[in-house]
């Protein structure tokens, strides 16, 4: 009985030893064994059928100063996205890790020859992370807007995600990350969008910029949207968080930028006469940030009225136009309408949706407004005026 | 011991008969006395050196006793008699010929008076030794409330209690416990408040007992406790009169042991750990918050070394970018992988800890020296170890001792949480978590749940557990309080 009973213990011990010794160490890696990927570009290859792939490294062997991580680039190019990666570590020496990898660009060929296959490993795989921000290089690779470092120490792609987060007060870009990106790509209903990038000069520094967006068909892009049209675009899209709106400039009256605080597009479809129609309403809340000229009269009722009207004038007529440009440059429904009427009226989705592109093209589009300035900021007259009356 | 198990008549024998029970033991005083005018008064006293207030022994036994006047009414009235109606001035006598309980009682500090021809002795009780004075206690101090701690004398830990709770309601039995060192132990209960079943249960527990010394309350507490295998405490301790009167009056039990200041209360509950006096007298926002704090370290003392190994080997994903890529750089040609650098470090801070208890107050000094600056500083920057891990032992030790009390159970749960996660990541770490919840409810003191009351949500249930809600919230005690009645409702 006790002999027994101390076989029995010993057994227990055994195997819970065993057990745990067998688990070994799954997904077992150290912080410092790893390199880690802040940012990846994609351009074709120089041979035919090969992919060119250069990624952003930070390893944290910049020392003890985080704040000086430094970033290096390897480029390389193989027959398949994930040929490459892996490749990646003739050049690294580690294996890559990729769970904080903050954007991809994409060059132009790549998205205009049909970007799914491309993201199909990203998105697949279990390493990498589907919210990475997605954007297309609007010079003629990828990896030129990547190498550059504008002169920085820190990684680019940081500061393209920097960037990408604070789109919300500036609204000249669409904000994607690649599961929207899949997402839309596989929607009839509405066309996908993704940010530009491109690489401006300042004193001999080139930096990237995010500005304007690409317009796709499915997951083949066919051209840019400048950026001064793409806050219009947003604001179908119901995708506006801030952002300014501008009357008149330096030398034209009024002078006035209106802060966006909050907006609300409503987009309704409506039958009229056996033919679908849409309706877009704006609602607009702002506030009156900067009034250059004088003589604008803001605080009466009357004045704010016709302040609101000029702003409610201009953002219909430039919708409008990227409507049109949309319309009839693209025939891509990139502001959704479609899904739109896919949810309010299911029915005649289905007889639409074959050939919507086209249907698209000849909608009928009407846009309505509405601005409201709730307030002039904290100044109430503007300076100059201060000054005559003294 | 004894094959003699009286006095004999004579005085010379019985002075021989103790000289051979403490044969070369010169701290047992005899006084012989003789009566300046009757002859037949003679007798001795016998006391122990230290345990006797010698000021009682000459000017409250021996002077009357030599001062007395016999007078015509006094003849005929036997020696012994008048002793114990007039002449000795001290309260406690007892007459008594069984010489095991002259011996105890001798050796409590009593004093013995043998006449000449008799074979009784009378028990004097002049106890008055050498005690501390009551003073704040060290393991439990605090800002606001009773300055008071336990002492290791009995009587005036008695006495502390009863001077807080002045009620007849409050019953204390005593018994004897440890069979060479007749230590007296003793519980205290508020009887209207006290589950008879618990009660009942402590007092067959301590009857069973069979020990041979009892030196500390520490001892009886593992040795009345429930018999499972757990790092938790199921026995309170505090040091606390007003601790454990309140405690009392929520219908729990005191032990208290001769010679140890500390004081054992049951049941005891998971909860407890975390209620501290000074919650109770201070505003009940404070209060509330300090003991959310308390909580909060407790999670951090067992989690923060397994969540960042955890980070660290297997989840990296779930740091923000900035804090993976500050610790890749610290962590830059550390020779340890970060599960050994954890449980390496976490030795060294228990090891300086233990040093650190241990050691004389004059050299203290050096420990912190060689903690902070070899074992910190130097080890960072000869890359022995990273800063980061540094910081997670520094809060790890810190947090624990905001719950010192929990010390044993925090370490051993620590270095469990941390060996699952060290294997499994974030997924062990959890299992861990789960595993010991489980623990914990099945957990039981004197058959109340351990963590009883927790994970309910009624009102009366969870006024003093993760807050203390405020004294005019709480009806004034119409009704009983919440632990005593949960307690009374689960013992029933």
């Amino acid at each position: 009985m006790l002999i027994s009973l101390q076989v029995k213990r010993l057994a227990v011990i055994l195997c819970s030893l065993m057990v745990l010794s067998l688990t070994g160490c799954w997904n077992y890696r150290e912080v410092e064994k790893v390199t880690t990927v802040a940012g990846i570009a994609i351009d074709k290859g120089d041979k035919d059928g090969e992919i060119q792939l250069t990624v952003e490294v930070v390893d944290g062997s910049g020392g003890e100063d985080v704040l000086n991580v430094g970033s290096n680039r390897i480029t390389l190019t193989g027959k398949t996205m994930f040929d490459v990666v892996r490749k990646m570590i003739t050049q690294s020496g580690r294996r890559l890790y990729w769970a904080h990898a903050k954007s991809i660009i994409l060059s132009q060929d790549i998205a205009r020859e049909g970007s799914a296959r491309i993201i199909d490993w990203y998105v697949r795989d279990t390493e990498t992370r589907a919210d990475i921000h997605i954007l297309v290089s609007g010079e003629k690779t990828a990896e030129a807007v990547l190498r550059n470092d504008g002169g920085l120490n820190a990684p680019l792609s940081f500061k393209i995600d920097e960037m990408l987060k604070n789109e919300k007060s500036l609204s000249n870009a669409p904000v994607m990350e690649i599961f929207d990106f899949a997402d839309t790509v596989n929607t009839p209903g509405i066309s996908s969008v993704l940010p530009m990038i491109y690489l401006t000069e300042h004193d001999k520094h080139t930096t990237a910029s995010v500005q304007g967006m690409a317009v796709f068909d499915r997951d083949r892009m066919l051209g840019t949207i400048h950026a001064d049209d793409t806050k219009y675009a947003l604001f179908l899209r119901d995708e506006i968080k801030g952002g300014i709106l501008t009357l008149g400039d330096y030398n034209h009256p009024p002078g006035i930028s209106l802060e966006i605080f909050k907006n609300k597009t409503k987009v309704k479809p409506v039958l009229v006469d056996g033919q679908i129609e849409i309706r877009v309403k704006t609602q607009t809340v702002t506030v009156l940030d900067e009034a250059q000229f004088n003589g604008v009269d803001y605080i009466a009722p009357k004045g704010r009225e016709e302040i609101e009207k000029l702003a409610e004038d201009m953002l219909v007529k430039k919708m409008e136009n990227v409507i049109h440009i949309a319309q009839t440059q693209y025939h891509q429904d990139i502001f959704g309408f479609g899904d739109r009427i896919h949810k309010k009226m299911p029915k005649l989705w289905k007889t639409l949706v074959a050939d919507w592109d086209e249907r698209f093209s000849k909608l009928k589009v009407t846009v309505e407004s509405d601005v409201v300035i709730r307030g002039t900021a904290s100044t109430k007259k503007p300076l100059k005026m201060e000054e005559e009356d003294e | 011991m004894l094959n003699q198990e009286s006095l004999y008549p004579s005085i010379n024998d019985n002075i021989e008969l103790f000289m051979r029970i403490f044969p070369g033991d010169s701290t047992i005083k005899f006084r012989k006395f003789q009566h300046p005018l009757v002859k037949s008064f003679s007798g001795c006293l016998i006391h122990i050196e230290g345990m006797v207030s010698t000021e009682t022994l000459s000017n409250h036994i021996l002077r009357p006793i030599l001062h007395f006047r016999t007078s015509e009414e006094t003849r005929d009235i036997p020696f012994m008699e008048l002793l114990m109606e007039g002449i000795i001035e001290v309260s406690e006598l007892k007459l008594s010929g069984d010489l095991n309980e002259i011996l105890n009682e001798l050796l409590n500090g009593s004093t013995l008076l043998l006449l000449e021809g008799k074979e009784q002795a009378l028990l004097i009780g002049t106890q008055g030794w050498q005690s501390r004075a009551v003073m704040e206690p060290g393991t439990e101090k605090s800002v606001i409330g009773p300055r008071e701690g336990f002492t290791e004398s009995l009587i005036t830990n008695l006495s502390l209690i009863r001077r807080r709770v002045k009620s007849p309601d409050l019953k204390i039995e005593f018994m004897e416990l440890g069979e060479t060192t007749h230590t007296a132990v003793c519980l205290c209960y508020v009887e209207s408040s006290v589950s008879p079943k618990i009660l009942q249960e402590l007092t067959k527990r301590l009857k069973r007992l069979k020990i041979n010394a009892l030196i500390d309350s520490g001892q009886l507490q593992e040795m009345i406790r429930d018999q499972t295998l757990t790092p938790f405490e199921t026995v309170g301790n505090t040091e606390r009169p007003d601790a454990v009167a309140g405690k009392i009056l929520e219908g729990r039990i005191a032990v208290l042991v001769d010679g140890s200041p500390f004081v054992l209360t049951v049941p005891f509950l998971f909860i407890e750990y975390f209620q501290v006096s000074e919650d109770y007298y201070s505003n009940y926002f404070f209060g509330s918050f300090n003991r959310l704090m308390r909580f909060l370290g407790e999670f951090l003392a067992v989690s923060v070394p397994a969540i960042y190994v955890a980070l660290v080997t297997y989840n990296q994903e779930m740091m923000p970018t900035a804090l993976l890529l500050s610790i890749a750089a610290a962590r830059n040609s550390v020779p340890l992988p970060t599960v050994a650098e954890c449980f390496v470090m976490l030795l060294v801070f228990e090891i300086l800890r233990e040093a650190g208890t241990r050691i004389p107050t004059s050299i203290g000094q050096a420990v912190s020296i060689v903690g902070a600056l070899v074992l910190g500083q130097a080890a960072v920057d000869a890359r022995v170890v990273s800063a980061p891990m540094v910081i997670v032992v520094g809060i790890t030790g810190i947090t624990t001792l905001l719950n010192v009390k929990m010390k044993a159970a925090s370490i051993s749960t620590r270095f469990l949480l941390l060996s699952l996660s060290s294997f499994m990541g974030l997924y062990g770490y959890l299992f861990g978590i789960i595993g010991l919840v489980i623990h914990l409810m099945g957990l039981r003191s004197f058959g109340v749940p351990y963590m009883l009351t927790v994970g309910s949500i009624k009102e009366t249930d969870i006024k003093d557990t993760l807050f203390r809600s405020p004294w005019w919230g709480t009806k004034l005690r119409t009704h009983r309080t919440q632990a005593e009645r949960r307690i009374r409702k689960v013992t029933r």
